[in-house]
């Protein structure tokens, strides 16, 4: 009988295709649950949504150059007045 | 003083000393004599040579002192370097007519006024001295230790308030009293130092006294108010 004879192959054949069409749609969905998920993650962890903190500037950062300003402008001072002291000594009485 | 300009100084001294007494004694005779012998204007004519010379040799050294001066402004600076340019001009030129004399009279008026009408060791280089020392602590040295203490006090009640105590805020109290006297004694030194004449110095010798000592108050503030900073300064790191 070949009707009876071929019926078991084509019942294989009809459960793998609806194997195959259900791994497929599980596999759909899998995946889709999967991009859900990925959507779902946070940003890659080196992107903050803080911006970073920048350090205090150091608020007696300038004392040192003005201190400098102050040693130069002393020392110029005490130059000067050295200089008009030797000088203002010479003798300037003429005849 | 730096050796090249004291050894200036000594070899200018000097050598004005040897011909001032020669021509010295030249004029001495003169008078008791009463001689116009022609000797005696050449000798005139001599010393007003060396003794100008000395005075533009040495302006030449304190000019170039004035204009590299970073301490003063510009305003100051040129004041300063006026007096200066301005004296060397007139012993050019009183060289010169000096040089040019031909009767003994006006050679000794021209040579005498080199001292009495212009005092350039006396007044001139002094003062511009003086000046400059009183502008560069003025127009530098303060405002730097004002905006120290600016910044010390924004410090103190800012970001630093917990490291402070009173002996900084003694310190501090010292500090702005310091910057005051500094202010106060320097104040109008430069101009009243500038202003003085020949003329005045003839009546009054110490006439530049005050100025120099006002210069010498105002660095004795600074110093102490400088020592005032860095004492904060290390007690706030």
């Amino acid at each position: 009988m070949m009707p009876s004879r071929l019926a078991l192959p084509v019942a294989a054949l009809a459960l793998a295709l609806a194997l195959a069409l259900l791994l497929g749609l599980t596999a759909c969905g899998t995946r889709t649950d999967s991009s859900a998920q990925e959507s779902a993650k946070p940003l890659a962890p080196t992107v903050s949504a803080t911006p970073k903190r920048t350090p205090d500037p150091d608020p007696l950062s300038d004392i040192g150059r003005q201190l400098a300003t102050v040693d130069g402008a002393t020392a110029q001072s005490q130059s000067d007045i050295a200089e008009g002291d030797t000088v203002g000594r010479a003798n300037d009485d003429g005849p | 003083m730096k050796p090249s300009l004291a050894a200036s100084l000594i070899a200018t001294t000097v050598a004005a000393a040897l011909v001032v007494g020669t021509g010295g004694a030249a004029l001495a005779a003169e008078s008791t004599a009463g001689s116009t012998a022609p000797r005696s204007l050449s000798a005139v004519q001599a010393l007003g040579a060396a003794a100008t010379a000395a005075r533009i040799g040495a302006l030449d050294t304190s000019i170039p002192k004035i204009t590299s001066n970073a301490y003063l402004n510009a305003t100051e600076q040129a004041q300063v370097l006026g007096t200066l340019t301005g004296d060397r001009s007139a012993m050019v030129s009183l060289a010169a007519k000096i040089a040019a004399d031909n009767d003994l009279a006006v050679a000794t008026a021209g040579y005498r006024s080199i001292f009495t009408g212009y005092r350039v060791f006396a007044v001139a280089i002094p003062q511009a001295h003086y000046a400059a020392a009183a502008s560069g602590l003025s127009d530098s040295a303060i405002p730097a230790l004002q905006a120290a203490q600016v910044a010390l006090q924004a410090a103190i009640a800012g970001p630093l308030a917990s490291k402070d105590t009173p002996a900084i805020d003694a310190t501090m109290a010292h500090l702005a009293n310091q910057i005051s006297v500094a202010r106060s004694a320097v104040s109008g030194v430069s101009a009243f130092a500038l202003s003085v004449t020949p003329e005045q110095f003839n009546a009054n010798h110490e006439i530049l006294a005050s100025a120099r000592a006002a210069v010498k108050a105002t660095t004795a503030a600074v110093k102490a108010a400088r020592a005032d900073v860095a004492s904060v300064t290390a007690a706030l790191r």
